[in-house]
């Protein structure tokens, strides 16, 4: 008996141990990427000289406006860390985003835009663009777009909330709510595109795609803070989540509220990624696709679905962006197609190898 | 022979389905000939009944009038008319049934991946000009890359299924694999594309029925009634899937290979409607739920029920599209009326279980 017990320690150990390992390899793989992001670029600088820069900033020795070296300390400093760590935070936190909505509504094609956050964020980007209307004012252009995006993102999930005492709040419920406002939100802003002019169409066109490329100190923070918020609310909620596999009624009697607990979730995923989506644009398939992966290597368990999500996510979506930026130096290449021309066929091998069916 | 109280209360409810089916197949009917008279040109429906009938009876129209109002009725609003409601017809029937096969209230036509597809093939001949079938016009290359590209999903997931069991989830999960990559590949065609093409990929993609033209109805009649025909035969079928995979089995039926099935008939059918009217979104999703919500979830019902409701959408919508100016794509205004609805729908209806 008692060696039986032992075994099935080891057994668990194991199966831990494997899922540690993926968490521990991701955060090697983002943290190396960061340090490989602020040597790729337009002024291409070597592995060395970005780090010696980077830590030597750190420390507080910034070098002088008149030396060679303030030039380079510009270009990583202002541009390419923030940018890297926006990349870091925005894919954990879409992924973990991603996960967590697909937990709470039992369905594999929910991703963190489910509620209508990105069409409306979209709606509030036309209107910015297109109309040159917005809420923050007569401010720059940029931020007006981003203060546009954000009000219009929250719109949608404010009326999931409000219409919640009037539903079902089954899964499948407030997914065509989402849905069917998140419809509704489109079609205005096609209203808009189509009746506008096409460079104008373009211009909102390459919003809609997602792009790092305008990242800058200023919009880290309020994004970090989000993010860690968020990821600090959830961590903990992962037990509650897995029990929500089960039916309402089954999780009901082991003493969990599924239908509270699922608005819950569908307010802070939905300012998860609006937070994210009024700075860059509508990067895709990071939220959908990438919780997908790690269900596939590590199997369901939200207690290391969510940290292993986060950390695959940072880590891809900087991968990504730092290709985007080694192929095509002059950043033009969005770096949300990059994801889905790395991570689709990743997915697609994963889920044609894969025995089981995680789903 | 008595009946039994369940027996009468089964019988009750069948009634009232039935019910409405007909109220809906007469909301079609009265919507069609309405559409007959809907354009810029006004015209009383009386009118535009007596041109058609004039046509088919074989008089000359004489006046300038009349050649004017046989031009428009039968030149552009009757075309327009028969395609709205075999679009709708077909994009509601392959909604109810990929939401049945895969028991995911979230699936639609396109959710194998046919729009992105679609919408690449379209990309390919708008931007650079290249075409699957060579030396065609523009829009019958747009049409037929289309067409092509939309039945690769489906094909890649008969590939797949060849040779590994898989729940539908993993179909659909291979499905949105298939879209990202297309979407991906459409992004990068688009990236060096001048604005003008940009604005014509981008009008496609929203869907509209402008470009229909008698030559067009011919196919899309044949996939209305493929689409109709086939799911209607095997909607008993289908019912026994949305019981789960084991308990289909135990009943006697293959549940993948039936699934597998299913996706080929909704891809080519799916294929013919967005090959002439681009992606029109939204009706395939909601017009099965509305009906849902009316007859339940028996797809015996449901799945006629869903061609009337779908067609609905669509007439109705493209008629609003020919009275506004501006020539807005009918893809923008049947979610812009639809999702009120819709919401509405769903409200009233909280009580029932409908998924």
């Amino acid at each position: 008996m008692a060696s039986s017990v032992e075994e099935l320690k080891k057994e668990y150990g194991k199966y831990t141990f494997r899922k540690i390992l993926f968490i521990v390899i991701c955060i090697c793989l983002a943290v190396t990427m960061f340090w490989l992001s602020l040597a790729v670029g337009t002024r291409q600088l070597s592995l060395e000289e970005s780090l010696t820069l980077f830590i030597n900033h750190l420390m507080g020795n910034i070098p002088s406006r008149d030396s060679e070296l303030w030039y380079d300390d510009n270009i990583i400093w202002n541009f390419r860390v923030p940018r890297a760590l926006f990349a870091l935070i925005a894919g954990a936190g879409l992924s973990v985003a991603g996960a967590v909505m697909q937990g709470v509504m039992k369905n594999p094609l929910a991703d963190p835009y489910t509620t209508g956050v990105s069409s409306g964020a979209l709606l509030g980007a036309s209107i910015a663009i297109v109309l040159g209307f917005s809420l923050g004012g007569s401010g720059i252009a940029g931020a007006g777009i981003v203060i546009n995006a954000i009000v219009f993102a929250m719109i949608p999930v404010v009326a999931i909330v409000a219409m919640g005492p009037f539903f079902r709040k089954s899964p499948a419920s407030l997914i065509l709510a989402g849905v069917a406002v998140s419809y509704a939100f489109s079609s205005f802003s096609s209203l808009l595109l189509v009746t506008t002019d096409s460079s104008t169409l373009a211009t909102v066109y390459h919003w809609q795609v997602g792009t790092l490329s305008d990242v800058s100190w200023a919009s880290v923070p309020p994004v970090l803070a989000v993010e860690l918020a968020g990821l600090a609310i959830l961590f903990p909620l992962s037990n509650k989540i897995n029990l929500m596999a089960l039916d309402d009624k089954d999780a009901k009697s082991m003493g969990l509220d599924s239908e509270k607990l699922r608005m819950v979730c569908l307010v802070i995923l939905s300012v998860m990624a609006a937070i994210v989506i009024c700075y860059v644009g509508v990067i895709g398939f990071v939220g959908l696709v990438i919780p997908h992966i790690v269900r596939l290597i590590l199997g369901s368990d939200n207690k290391y679905l969510i940290p292993a999500s986060a950390a695959f996510g940072a880590a891809f979506l900087l991968t990504c962006d730092v290709i985007s930026r080694s192929i095509d130096v002059s950043s033009s290449i969005p770096v949300g197609v990059v994801t889905s021309f790395i991570g689709a066929p990743i997915f697609l091998a994963l889920i044609i190898r894969e025995k089981k069916n995680v789903w | 022979m008595m009946t039994s109280p369940e027996v009468k209360e089964y019988q009750r409810r069948a009634k009232k389905k039935l019910v409405w089916a007909a109220v809906f197949v007469v909301i079609i009917f009265l919507l069609s000939i309405y559409s007959l008279s809907v354009s810029t040109y006004t015209m009383s429906f009386a009118e535009a009944y007596q041109v058609l009938i004039n046509h088919i009876l074989g008089i000359e129209p004489t006046t300038i009038t009349d050649i004017i109002r046989d031009k428009i009725v039968v030149g552009l609003t009757a075309p327009r008319t028969i395609a709205a409601v075999f679009v709708g017809g077909v994009l509601a029937v392959c909604g109810a049934v990929m939401q049945s096969i895969t028991r995911n209230p979230l699936a639609d036509p396109y959710t194998i991946g046919i729009s992105s597809a679609a919408l690449f093939g379209t990309s390919l001949t708008v931007a650079l000009g290249i075409s699957i079938i060579p030396f065609l016009g523009h829009d019958v290359a747009i049409a037929s890359n289309a067409f092509v590209f939309a039945l690769i999903p489906a094909l890649a997931i008969v590939f797949v299924s060849s040779f590994k069991k898989m729940s539908p989830n993993m179909m659909i999960l291979i499905g949105i694999g298939m879209m990202y990559l297309f979407t991906a590949a459409t992004t990068f065609v688009k990236f060096n594309a001048s604005e003008e093409a940009l604005q014509e990929i981008y009008e496609w993609s929203l869907g509209t029925l402008s470009k229909i033209n008698w030559d067009s109805i011919l196919p899309l009649a044949v996939a209305f009634v493929m689409a109709l025909l086939v799911f209607m035969m095997v909607s008993n079928r289908i019912n026994v899937l949305s019981a789960g995979d084991n308990m289909s089995r135990s009943l006697g039926e293959n549940p993948i290979r039936l699934r597998v099935v299913c996706f080929v008939i909704v891809s080519v059918t799916t294929a013919i409607a967005v090959c002439y009217t681009g992606t029109i979104g939204f009706v395939g999703l909601v017009a099965p739920h509305i009906a849902r919500l009316f007859v339940g979830s028996d797809n015996k019902i449901l799945i006629p029920v869903s061609a009337i409701l779908g067609a609905i959408m669509i007439s109705a919508t493209d008629c609003l599209v020919r009275l506004l100016p501006g020539g807005l794509p009918c893809g923008v205004m049947t979610a812009m009326i639809g999702a009120p609805i819709f919401v509405f729908i769903l409200y009233k209806q909280r009580k029932k279980a409908a998924f």
